[in-house]
């Protein structure tokens, strides 16, 4: 484990930056070591359906337990309804922000009194679907919302894919940009602390 | 004699030099407008240009990034289905999402091209249906 992931602190927010061949393995890894922190984990998840990342999950002794889903494609691509489960809410379309906000916020109301980390997986899948200026304004509910549950978040995003100007806008929403390929943690602030 | 001339001349003069006036008013109001005119048309360019290249970086985004998301998504189920022991029903589902990004990228090429023949006068019939379809 990097040196920056394993210096995540409560009730922060982190913009996590991989490169596109690693995001992959990187959430796996982000949520065992969320999960050795003793958070009960949400994973919102804009690119893997809820059955894949089941069995990831418990591939990679994982366990379920701990784990909530806001699942945003596997309604969408399978063109109808999955079977009821307990820990996962299923969207009808990754385009509906509305829709994702509603069980966002229920999956984060029903976690009120645990100690939450949201990992949001990931922001440039969702750029298929949604305008970034709109994307832009759903991370800015989302940190907002975890900020008054003093809930911690991480945004997982590929740094290459984003236009300079929204990577600038989604930094201000957040305290702490990690970028794994460098292993780097560097605080949005103009006078924050670099950690190489 | 002379002096009826010149007063003549005078007068002539006088009357040349309040057209003249009279001209340069005008021609400084031509001109006022016309500036006025060019200032308000470049605003309205720049405007025009910096909408454009607002909106040619946000399709460069929705259009690099989500092929560059399906591929690596699509290298991962490869990847999984190479090494074995994948769920027949997983990896279909899997393609399933893969196909339809790629039919909402479809979509969003469309939308490009929609904007472009807008804006795109000079455009050929032909080239506009080629651009919708």
């Amino acid at each position: 484990m990097t040196f920056c992931l394993s210096s995540i602190k409560d009730e922060e927010i982190y913009l996590v930056m991989a490169s596109a061949a690693e995001i992959r393995n990187k959430n796996i890894e982000l949520i065992k070591m969320l999960q050795a922190m003793d958070y009960h984990v949400l994973v919102i998840a804009t690119n893997q359906p809820f059955d894949v990342l089941k069995k990831n999950f418990e591939k990679n002794g994982i366990p379920m337990e701990k784990i909530s889903v806001v699942d945003t494609v596997t309604k969408y691509a399978m063109g109808h309804d999955h079977e009821p489960e307990s820990n996962c809410r299923f969207v009808s379309n990754p385009a509906d922000l509305t829709a994702i906000g509603i069980a966002v916020t229920e999956s984060l109301a029903g976690l009120k009194g645990k100690k939450v980390s949201l990992v949001f997986d990931s922001v440039n899948s969702m750029l298929i679907y949604i305008s970034s200026q709109n994307i832009t304004r759903f991370i800015h509910f989302v940190t907002n919302k975890l900020r008054l549950m003093r809930f911690a978040g991480i945004f997982i995003a590929v740094e290459k894919g984003l236009d300079p100007d929204v990577l600038t806008q989604l930094t201000m929403f957040v305290d702490t940009i990690i970028d794994m390929d460098k292993n780097i943690c560097q605080n949005p602030e103009p006078a924050g602390d670099l950690k190489v | 004699m002379d002096m009826v001339i010149t007063t003549d001349r005078v007068h002539a003069l006088e009357s040349m030099v309040a057209s003249l006036t009279e001209l340069l008013t005008v021609q400084e109001k031509v001109v006022s407008e016309q500036s006025e005119r060019i200032m308000k048309n470049e605003e309205a360019l720049r405007e025009s240009n910096e909408r454009f290249l607002e909106f040619i970086r946000e399709a460069a985004m929705r259009l690099k990034t989500p092929l560059e998301v399906v591929e690596e998504n699509i290298a991962g189920i490869t990847s999984d289905v190479e090494r074995g022991g994948c769920d027949t029903a997983d990896v279909a589902l899997q393609l399933k999402i893969q196909m339809k990004n790629i039919e909402q990228i479809r979509q969003n090429i469309i939308d490009l091209n929609k904007a472009i023949t807008e804006h795109g006068d000079e455009l050929s019939d032909a080239t506009r249906k080629f651009l919708m379809e």
